[in-house]
Parts: C-alpha cells; structure tokens; sequence
C-alpha cells in the first residue's frame, strides 16, 4: 500500500514538471543570449548595464558586443570574449545548463538545444533536447523501477537485519543474567578452594621442610663433587706441577683444539684459562672449569654442543652458554660413577626430586584440595566463555549496518569477482582479498575499516584498509562503491591507483529515494 | 640482521641511480681506455707531393704517410656552403661503413677560390677567400680561419687510425681557439654548458645509445640518443665540428683552457672519420650551418603544440575514456591522449587487447566527438610468434636484424622473446610502415593521429649486452650493429614517419614522438627526455636539455611533466606545468607504480595553478607555431639558451634554467626548491633591452643577473621591448576548437616608437604550406601610431583577425637594480572608430592600420 502510493506521488512529479517547462517553451521572456531566466532581470536593455560584481557600469549596447568589459565577465554572457564568463543554454525539453564560455562557438555542439553554436556557418547543432530528455526521464524511471524492486528487497533485509538485532540484544541480556551467575559460582568455587587450600598447605609445611632439606644437601654434595673433579683435572693438567695450569700444558691436548684444526692455538688455549696466561686451582674450579667440562664430556662422547652459527656470533655464544649452564647444573644430582676420566651422562630434562610419599591423612587433604581447584577452574572458564560472547555481540551491535540494519545479514557473507587474472573476494564488514588464478596465496587487500562516503551519504562507500604492504610501497587498502540493485554482486574490481582497489559491490541494501532532477527542478520552479 | 639491512641499502639506492654494472665506463671499455691513455704523438704527416687541390674543384686530397710503419691514409677536404669544410680520413683502400641516411641530401659543395700549394703547408679558401683551410705537412694538423681568425684547429697529434677484426677505432682533436666554452654533444643529464672531463676526473661524454632506467644528474652517461655535434663558442666567434659517424664514441672536453680557447678528443670505435666543420662566426650562423646539413623539422600539426596526457598505461579504454571526459568537465585543455603499451594485445604492436581494449574505433570517435586525438605507442621489437601477421611477414622476408652467425636474433623485450627490425633494410622499413595503414592496423582511425617510438635505442633486457643489440649482430649487406648503433632509433622514426605519411595519402604532417634520436632525427620526429623523476633537479634537467637539444636541431622536445618515476608534491606539479608550459613538447607522463595525477585529481587551489599555466600554453599558440615556421625555414631554434641570443655575455654562459622563446619571451623556470619566494634571474641584452612582465608590472632592464620576486601563480615571463607578440586569449578546450579566434597583440614600443612581430597562418595540417604556398607570414610592425601588416610570404587565403591591441607603455625605466612599472592601454578600435576585428587583415599585401 505505502509503495504504491510512493510510486504514485513520483509520477505525478514527472507530470507537474513537464508541465512547467512547456509553460517555459511557450512563454519566452526576452532576454541577451545566454542568460538564465533567473538572471533576465539583471540585463535591462532600457538601462545601462552594471557588472555583477559592481566593478563598471557600461551602455547596455555593450551587452554580448563581444568585447570583455567586465572582470567578472558577466556583460557578455552570449559570447566567448571573457575568460570566465558563463553561458546558460535553456535546453527546453531537457536540463538547462551552464556552460563555461570558452565553448560557445568553438565548433562543438554543447548545449543539447544547439544555443551555443551560433555564429559559425560550418556548423549547425540540432536540437536535440526533446530526445535527450525522454532518454533521461526512461532512465530516470528504470532507475526508479530499480529502486523500488530494490527498496522491497531492502526492506526485507532490514527487517531481518533488525531481527537479528533484537536477537542479539535479547541474548545479551540472557547472557549477562548467566554471566552473573556464573560469577556467583565462581566466586563460591575460590572461597571453598581457598579453604581447602590453607588445610593443605599447613599439612604439606612439614614435608617441604624435609624436602628443602634433601634438596640443600644434595646441592652440596654436587658441588663438592664438581669440586673433586676440577681439582682431579687440574692436578692432571699441571704437567710441570707448579701449581699453575699454564697455556703451554693445555696446548697438547687435542681436546682444546676448538677449531678443528688440528693445533691447540694460544687464543684456543687461553679461551679455557678464562684469557689468562696461567691460573691457580682456586680460579681453575671457579672460572676454567664450566669452559674446560663440556669439552671434556664431548671428548668422551657424552655431550654434543650445538652446532656453532659462524655469521651470527653474539646470538651463538648465547646459545651455547645457556647450553652449558643447563648442562652443568644438574649433574651431580646423578649417582657417581666410577671412571676418572669419564664424566657422568647429562640428562636431556632436569628432573625434580619425587615428592616425599604423603602419610593418609596428608594425602586426603591434598586431594579435596585439587578437586576443588578444579572445580574452581571449571568456574572461571564459564565465566570466560560468557564474556568471550557478550564481546562478540557487543562488537555486533557496535557496527554500523545502516540506519535501518539493512547491511547486517551481509556480514558473514563473502561475495566473488573474477577477472582475467584474479579472483576478488569482498567479505563485508570483515575484508577484501585477491586471489591469483594461477596461485594459491591469498592477498589480503584490507581489513573492514569503515563507511566513508560522502557526508550526505556515508553508505555509498565502504573503506577496507591496513592489508598487506605492497613490495617497495604501502599497504594495500580498497574501497568498495555500494549502489542499489536487486542482487548482491560484486561487478567490477580495478586498481586505479597502486596497491588502491575499487570494489563496486551491487546490493539492495543500498537502494534508497534518488533526490532525482525532477525533484530539484520542480524545486526551483 | 647487518646483511639484512645492508641489502636494503643497496636495494634503495639501485632504485634511484642507473645500473653502473651495466652500462659501462671508459675504463671498461677496450678501445676508449687505449685511446684516452695515449700520449699525443705526431704519427702521420702529409706525402707533400700527394697533394691535389683546384679552383675548379671543392675537394682537396692528400696522402698521410704514417711516421711509424702503419698504414697510409688519404685525407680529403671539401668546400661547402654556408661557410663549412668537410674532412674524411681513411686508409687508402678503406672499407669503412659510410653512413648513407643521416644527411638531410648532399651537401653542396662549393669551389675553392684559392688554392696555395707551398712546401709545407697547403691553403684553400672559399666564399671570397673569406673561409680558410691551411693543411700544415708535417707535423700534420689543418686550421679552419674565419676572416683572417683561426677558428678550429684539427689537431694531427691525437689523431690515430687502427683496425682489427672486430674494431677499427680512431680518435682525433679539435681546438676552438676562440672559444671558451664547449656545448652540444646531446644526449646526456647535464648543464647546458659541458663540464671539462679528464683521466682522473669525469669521465668522457659518451654516445652508445642505451634504454638507461634512473638516468643520473649531471653525468656525461651515454643516455638514448646521439647528436654528435659540438660547439666552440666564446664572445669574439662560435664554430662547430660534427662528426658523421654513428658507431659508439666518447669525447674528452676541456672549456675554457690556458689559452682561453677549448678543445675536444674524440674517440670513435669504428666507422669512418667524417668531420664538418662550421665556422659559424655567430650562434646563429653555426646552427644554421648545422641545419643545413642534417635538415630542419617540418611543421608539426597545430594540436600536436596542444597539451598532451599520457599514463603507464590507462589500462582499460573506459580508464581512457573517463579521463578524457574528465578533463572536459574541469575545464582542462587537452589535444591528445595517449596510451602506453598495456593496450596491445601482448605487445604485438599493431593490434588491441581483446579485453581492455575491446571497442577501439568507440575509443577513437569518443574522442573525436570533442575534437581531441589518440597517440598510442609502437616500438621496434616484433613478438616472436607464429601467426603474428608483423612476424611472420617480417621473418618470411628476412628483414630482421641477425646474429653474427647468420640466424635471426632473439631478445627479451616487453613481449618475451622479441625479433628487432632491421630498419637499415629500405624494405624493412616499408614493411613496418605498411603496417600504420588503416587496413594493416584494424581498429586504427584518423583520430588516432599520431605514434609514439619507444625502445629504440634499441632496448633488449639483457643486461650482459648492455641493453641492446650485441655489437656483432648483422644488419643488411653484413653491416655490423656496432656500425650504426646510433641510428636505430633515427631509422625507426624513418619508418615510422613514411608509414603515416603513406597511410594518410601525403596528406597530413605525420606526428612521431622518438625516445632514442640521432643528428637529422628532426626532419621525422619530436623527442622526449625518457624517464626521468619527480624531483626538482629532473625539472631543471628538462630545461636544460631541451635548449641543448634546440641548438642542435632538434627543435621538438620536452620532458614528461611531473617526472616518470616517484610521485612529485603537489607544488613541483603546478611549477613543472609552468615550466612545461614553455617547452615545445607539453606532455605530462607517469610509471606504472606512481599514483594517478591527471591534474583534476589534485587539491583545487592546485587545479587552478596548473589550468592557468596549460591555459598560457593555448594562448601563446600564434607564437609557437609561428616559431616553428621559421625553423622550417632557417633552422632556427624554437627555444633559446641566452648565450645563443646574446653571445657576448659570458655571465651568461652557464644559465640554462632560463628560456627564450624565439627572441621576445624571456621565462625563468622555477626548479630551484620548494617554496621559492624570489629568485635570481637573469636579464640579458644590456641596459637597453627592457623586459616587461607578462604577469605582473615588474619592468627589468638586461643589466644581467637580479633577485625577483616569485609567485605561486606563474613563473617569472617577461616580453621583450620591442617586441609584438600575437596571442590567442580566448582558451578553448583544445587547438581545434580555437582554429577561427580572433588575435591579441601585446607589445611595448621602442624609444624610437616601433615594435616588431611575426605571425604565421596555414591550415594547421596538411603539407600545402611546402608544396603549395598555401599559406600566409606576416610581419606586424609599429610605428608610433600606425601598425602596418606586410605579407612577407606565402598565397594561402588566410585571414588574420585582431580584436585587440595591448599596449603597454613603460612610465618607470628601471634604475639601479630598481624595478620600473608600465601603463596598459587596451585599444579595440581603429582611429576611425571601426572594430579591430572587422579589418580584413591579409587581403592586401600591405595593410596600414591608424590607432589615432
């Protein structure tokens, strides 16, 4: 009921307007070449004529004398003779016009009524208007028939972008009432937990005395081990027994020969006596000895260092240092072997003591607390779970989809363009891509970003930006034209300027009342 | 991560400087690096009893006997016209590649008047014994005199002639003994005056015609093309030498020496020694002289002077068609549009993309509709694939260019593997030209009414071969490629130019766009400056080597406005349109991974910058197609470096940001830097040439070099005082449109109360001015109170419509550095009341109209 009465006021437009301009067509009112009707009263032949920006004033005769007198050029308003002037062609039957002056009589055809093109007798410009205008009042009706079939469909997607809406909001609300309670779970759940876990830690106070105790003690005996065993190689080392391992005594070792090539250098050798020239057995166990081990145990085929990054040295120094760290703590935790030579076999993971066994009582206590710490767990997971949706929905209804939602249920949608080298992919809302025919790498052109069409229209067009830099050059971003149409389609895909796409993306979501010519010119009559 | 960001330094800095890896310097180059080493030596001296020279003759011969058991040569010298020799020196039994096609005919000769044959020395002279020529024996040298001066010396001491199998390089030496500094030698990215180059120091200027992307400032780099002419000039006289020989070569210059003279070393790799020698004694005369042996352009048609839009590439004919409407509908004036080579279907020129080019003839008459043209681009390098009409035709009639060992040469180019034309075969070059015509070219129309000539030189993408044909490719007759290398590109324009001419049955001037050129190439084509960059210095580059390119014939030039590579603010576009403005070729050009930049794009206060500058353009067409008119008769340059005006001033030999347009419009370029103010300017002509501003009332008297101020609006132009200059002040959107308006006169009288112009009528097309007169050149010139118009030539019916007179009288002579002021007097009507433009000017021979 309501479109067809739309439909009607609009052709009663189109009959009012026609009206008008034959009353334009019929009446002439006399006027210089080239002025609108608007204007005619400011060129009164019984008067001089003023210029319109006050400048002169100057005999009416030199109206359209072809001669420029005024800066503003308006005294020859017919003629080409001022750089700005304007000429205005009636083009009855059609649109008027304005028409810089630099094209009235230059030998082209401008105005469609042939006003313009008066003065050369190579050329006749027909008029045309009549035809023109009956071409642009059927397309001014296909459009409108376009509108309306889009505007139904617009409608219906409104509703549903609406629907959606409503159902959004409604779960909202249900999921912030279940947020609550599980809240109030959760926080039940900590405060039982919490409980539980001070009984369980009173009752394991006692035992993590006795395994701190384990621990230290273990921890010195590895030490004093570490000890034994440096002293061991540095009585080995002093060949000469002067209480120093000096350079000379580590370079007939081959095991010091880090580069492999076959010699023990001097750097070689004081890279182990920590870049000194000779060291005593205390700086020996202190400083020489985490260098000189690894090699040691690699010596014997027990440790392999990682292999060395010759073009990167600070970050492979690093590496293997940590390495070697690793490798040294945990050592002693094993039991001693019984080879001098031989260090003990490294393990891979260190390992922590196994927990003292619990006595019953003890150990009831530490179960019930780790039920309820899952428990608790468990709680707080739901509460996530409900936030993690209330975000989604809230990021839902922060968008905008229109004024009346009609570009909702395109979101989740993904809508194709091929030309002959690419496949284009328009995701409202969420990105664009370019996919090459012959490839298989998605680009990604932009990441949704916002509307930015003009103020009058924010809708018109939708920026998609921040996608992947081009080579040498910025970001890729694409803009998406979006005019009305009674299908979703993308229906073209260019790049007008680099790494910069132009989507044009069809969809009656974006049919709306045309504020068309014959609107304005039934305005201005 | 240091490797890392070191290759990216490097990466940048390849992106804005050209591949030195490439393209070669001398110390890479065999014969240069021997030759440029040798010590000057006297190693031939002339056989006294060999000499033979005559009165009733123009050609003296002689035989140079070598001093150290090499080859004899023979020497011969010819009287010419306009006050010019000619010296060839070859072995005896020479087989050297003479070049057949780059002279504009046989040069004339001319008799010798005297002939003195002394002991050791002989003397020939001509023009009344006003031009000289003294072979001195032994040692060997020749002195060319001008009225009793000795103008240009042919040095015997660096003269060397070798040959091998695979090279015959010579070298020889010039001295200008009066000339203090050295120009020409295009084409390079250089200051107009040519720097001195030395073992130690610059290299020497190179000619090897090469494709050279990020082309350097300042470089005596070989770039795409090669004019090998060069001028001595000092205050006192100018001459010239110009070597006919189109193999590489590479010229040691040294201006202004100890002696106040200069002199050059020439170094060529093979080919024969073919020297003319201009003896000038003025600017104009030795470019004049020049001219006359390699021809002047003929004129161009009228919208090809109109502002041109060109991209890589409008890739699709909608693209196309929408900027062109685009420019219609904000008031842009545009002639021509082009399309770069994405419109082809694969690069196989000759043919549309079937899918972004789909309805051609659409195109075309779009275009038509509102008077406007198409230029779409056709290079020399032919897609190797079966079933292309152009190859296989081509292939079928063996008219491609060879490897040495007889097959066919294939390259990469645009299209992948690519067979070259080989343009030196008259049959290959009637083969492509058909290939212009309507039927061979389907989806051509009259309104795509001129060609773009690109990759020329020519370009191959390979990189081992310095981008071009290998140097022992064959052309027809077993002429080796090294042989002509730097005529390709002239050939090329050859073919092209008779293929348009037969294509539109004689009847209107073809329009060629060339990138690589040679001497004589402006008898075919106009040319640009290839790629350069956004950048200021690229904009001063343009100038400069546009006023180069205008002295030595090659009158048609310009630079791609808003520079090829990288993207320019928006204060270099406006002040590069102003510039571009007053060079003759006004195109605007951009690469592929440049943002768009059609001027409607750009902010509005920067729109109406740059329509006001293209708008000066369109009204300053009288004078440039008039000025192209009397190139066709004289050889005269379009645009001037000041030297060539006032060759006295040595302040001014090192000005080449400054254009003279003919000899009346003086105009600063702005390319100095962003946010210029003022600037310095150069007014030349002494304290009796007064300049007055086009733009503003600043009045400036040629007293040399002052600061002015600069506005954004235009660069700095001044008119010259006694100087009538004809305008058309009613811009329409293209040069069609304003073929019927009326004419403005602008001038300032002398003190003595004249002022003198010249104007220029004709069809605008067609070739009737040359074969028939069909034209009308007419001189205005004022006397107090009356204008007279005398037709100097030409029958055509063309009347010359004036509808206003500007007349601007100096009330302030400038003073002290001081600027003066002018008084406009706007005059439309005769003293008998009668509208100007109801005179019918040019029906009488002689026309005197009374202003009081």
């Amino acid at each position: 009921m309501e479109l067809f009465a739309r439909n009607f006021k609009f052709s009663s437009l189109f009959l009012s307007s026609s009206v008008i301009l034959s009353v334009i067509c019929t009446s002439e009112v006399p006027r210089p070449r080239g002025v609108s009707l608007s204007r005619a009263s400011l060129y009164n032949p019984e008067r001089n004529f003023l210029c319109f920006d006050n400048s002169k004033t100057i005999p009416f005769v030199q109206v359209n004398d072809d001669y420029c007198d005024c800066p503003d050029g308006s005294d020859e308003p017919g003629t080409s003779a001022c750089p700005h002037g304007i000429f205005h062609c009636t083009n009855a039957g059609h649109k008027p016009m304005n028409l810089a002056s630099s094209r009235v009589n230059d030998g082209v055809c401008d105005c469609c009524d042939g006003s313009d093109e008066y003065a050369r007798n190579t050329i006749t410009c027909p008029n045309i208007c009549m035809q023109l205008g009956r071409h642009a009042r059927e397309e001014a009706q296909r459009m409108a028939e376009l509108v309306k079939a889009g505007k139904h469909l617009k409608a219906e997607l409104s509703q549903r972008g609406m629907q959606l809406k409503e159902e959004k909001k409604e779960k909202l609300v249900v999921l912030e009432k279940n947020k609550e309670e599980a809240e109030r779970v959760k926080q039940e759940k900590q405060q039982i937990k919490d409980e539980l876990e001070a009984a369980e830690n009173k009752a394991l106070e006692i035992y993590r005395k006795m395994e701190d105790e384990e621990k230290k003690r273990k921890a010195e005996a590895e030490a004093a081990k570490n000890r034994e065993e440096a002293t061991e190689t540095f009585v080995k080392f002093d060949s000469n027994q002067d209480g120093f391992v000096e350079i000379s005594e580590l370079q007939t070792r081959q095991t010091f020969d880090k580069d492999k090539n076959g010699e023990v250098s001097v750097e070689e050798a004081r890279y182990f006596l920590n870049n000194e020239d000779a060291i005593d057995l205390e700086k020996f166990v202190t400083d020489a000895w985490p260098n000189i081990k690894p090699y040691l145990m690699m010596d014997a085929g027990l440790f392999k260092p990682p292999v060395t990054q010759e073009e990167s040295p600070s970050e492979a120094d690093d590496l293997q240092g940590d390495e070697a760290d690793e490798e040294e703590a945990p050592q002693d935790e094993e039991e001693p072997d019984e080879g001098e030579d031989e260090p003990e076999q490294p393990e891979e993971a260190v390992e922590e003591p196994a927990p003292l066994p619990y006595d019953d009582e003890t150990q009831k206590l530490v179960d019930r607390a780790t039920f309820a710490r899952n428990e608790f767990a468990d709680a707080e997971r739901a509460v996530r779970d409900i936030e993690a949706e209330i975000n989604n929905i809230q990021d839902y209804l922060e968008k905008d989809f229109g004024p009346e939602e009609e570009f909702a249920s395109l979101q989740g949608e993904c809508f194709d363009y091929s030309d002959h080298e690419y496949i284009y992919k328009l995701c409202p809302f969420e990105k664009t891509t370019q996919l090459p025919k012959s490839g298989s790498m998605e680009t990604r052109l932009g990441s949704w970003g916002r509307w930015d069409g003009p103020e009058d229209n924010k809708y018109e067009s939708m920026l998609y930006d921040k996608g992947q830099s081009c080579w040498n050059g910025p970001q890729r971003s694409s803009k998406v034209k979006v005019v009305c149409g009674v299908t979703n389609e993308v229906t073209s895909v260019t790049e007008p300027n680099r790494c910069e796409y132009l989507f044009e993306f069809v969809t009656p979501a974006a049919c709306r009342e045309i504020a068309s010519d014959v609107d304005d010119l039934h305005d201005e009559l | 991560m240091l490797i890392k960001s070191l290759l990216i330094i490097v990466l940048a800095t390849l992106a804005f400087s050209a591949d030195h890896g490439t393209f070669k310097d001398c110390a890479r180059v065999d014969f240069c690096t021997n030759l440029r080493t040798r010590t000057p030596s006297d190693d031939y001296s002339v056989d006294s009893g060999s000499v033979s020279a005559s009165t009733d003759s123009n050609t003296l011969t002689a035989t140079l006997k070598s001093n150290n058991g090499g080859s004899d040569l023979t020497l011969t010298l010819s009287g010419l016209q306009q006050n010019t020799f000619r010296v060839k020196i070859a072995e005896v039994d020479s087989t050297r590649y003479e070049l057949q096609d780059v002279l504009d005919g046989e040069p004339e000769g001319l008799n010798f008047d005297d002939v003195q044959i002394g002991d050791d020395s002989v003397t020939v002279t001509t023009a009344s014994g006003s031009n000289s020529a003294t072979v001195t024996f032994s040692p060997f040298n020749i002195e060319f005199g001008k009225d009793g001066a000795t103008e240009v010396v042919f040095n015997g001491d660096r003269l060397t002639v070798a040959n091998n199998d695979v090279t015959a390089p010579f070298s020889f030496g010039i001295t200008f003994p009066e000339g203090l500094q050295l120009y020409g030698i295009h084409e390079h990215c250089d200051s107009l005056a040519l720097q001195n180059t030395g073992p130690g120091g610059t290299d020497p200027y190179r000619f090897k015609n090469s494709d050279v992307a990020f082309y350097e400032l300042n470089s005596p780099m070989a770039l795409y093309g090669a004019v090998p002419v060069l001028y001595g000039h000092g205050p006192t006289a100018t001459a010239g030498v110009f070597l006919h020989n189109a193999a590489e070569q590479w010229i040691e210059t040294t201006s202004n020496n100890e002696d106040g003279g200069s002199q050059a070393y020439f170094m060529a790799e093979i080919g024969t020694l073919d020297v003319f020698v201009l003896l000038g004694p003025n600017p104009i005369e030795v470019v004049r002289q020049y001219t006359k042996l390699t021809g002047t352009a003929h004129l161009p048609q009228l919208w090809t002077l109109g502002y041109h839009q060109s991209r890589y590439s409008y890739e699709t004919q909608d693209d196309a068609k929408d900027v062109v409407s685009n420019f219609d509908s904000n008031n842009f004036q545009l002639d021509a549009l082009w399309l770069d080579i994405d419109y082809t279907d694969a690069y196989k020129y000759f043919t549309w993309n079937p899918s972004t080019y789909s309805d051609p003839v659409g195109l075309q008459d779009t275009l038509a509709s509102t008077n406007k043209k198409l230029v779409t681009i056709i290079d020399p390098h032919i897609k190797v694939e079966a079933g292309y009409s152009v190859y296989d035709g081509a292939l079928a009639n063996d008219l491609f260019v060879k490897n040495a060992d007889g097959s066919v040469f294939e390259g990469p180019c645009w299209p992948g593997t690519s067979s070259y034309m080989d343009f030196l075969n008259p049959a290959a070059r009637e083969y492509y030209g058909s290939m212009y015509s309507y039927d061979n070219f389907p989806g051509s129309t009259p309104t795509l009414a001129g060609t773009w000539n690109d990759m020329n030189e020519p370009s191959v993408f390979d990189n081992s071969l310095e981008m071009t044909l290998p140097a022992d490719g064959l052309h027809i007759g077993n002429v080796r490629h090294r042989e002509i290398h730097n005529i390709y590109g002239f050939l090329h324009t050859m073919a092209t130019h008779q293929g348009l001419l037969a294509r539109d049955n004689g009847e209107r001037r073809p329009f060629v766009l060339t990138r690589s050129h040679f001497a004589g190439s402006q008898r075919y084509t106009a040319f640009w400056t290839g790629d350069n960059q956004a950048d200021w210095t690229y904009l001063h580059a343009a100038v400069q080597e546009c006023l180069n390119a205008n002295i030595l014939g090659l009158v048609f030039c310009g630079a791609d406005v808003g520079g090829f590579f990288n993207n320019p603010t928006n204060e270099l576009m406006e002040r590069w349109y102003q510039a571009g403005a007053w060079l003759p070729f006004y195109r605007a050009h951009s690469n592929k991974d440049t943002n768009r930049r059609e001027p409607y794009l750009l902010p509005e206060d920067s729109q109406a910058i740059i329509r006001e500058a293209i708008q000066t353009r369109y009204k300053h067409l009288p004078v440039w197609y008039t000025l192209f008119y009397e190139h066709t008769r004289t050889g005269d340059p379009i645009i001037r470096p000041l030297f060539y005006q006032y060759p006295e001033e040595t302040d001014a030999y090192h000005v080449d940001g400054q254009i003279l347009v003919g000899t009346d419009i003086l105009v600063r370029a702005v390319y100095d830097y962003s946010g210029a103010t003022d600037l310095d300017v150069y007014f030349p002509g002494g304290e009796n040439e007064v300049w007055i501003s086009s733009t503003s009332d600043d009045v400036r008297a040629g007293t040399g070099q002052i600061n002015v101020p600069v506005a954004r609006e235009n660069s700095p132009t001044y008119y010259r005082r006694g100087a009538v200059i004809v305008r058309k002040d009613t811009v329409r959107p293209n040069t069609v449109e304003m073929t019927d308006d009326s004419h403005t006169l602008y001038y300032t009288v002398n003190e003595d109360n004249t002022a003198h112009g010249t104007v220029y009528l004709d069809d605008g097309v067609s070739f009737k001015y040359r074969d028939d007169s069909d034209f009308k050149y007419i001189s205005i010139d004022v006397d107090g109170d009356n204008v007279s118009f005398t037709t100097i030539d030409g029958n055509g019916d063309y009347e010359f419509v004036v509808d206003k007179i500007v007349r601007r009288d100096i009330a302030n002579f400038p003073k002290g550095g001081k600027s003066g002021s002018y008084k406009e007097t706007v005059i439309t009507r005769d003293a008998n009341g009668d509208l100007l433009k109801n005179i019918k000017i040019g029906s009488t021979k002689n026309l005197i109209v009374k202003l009081k």
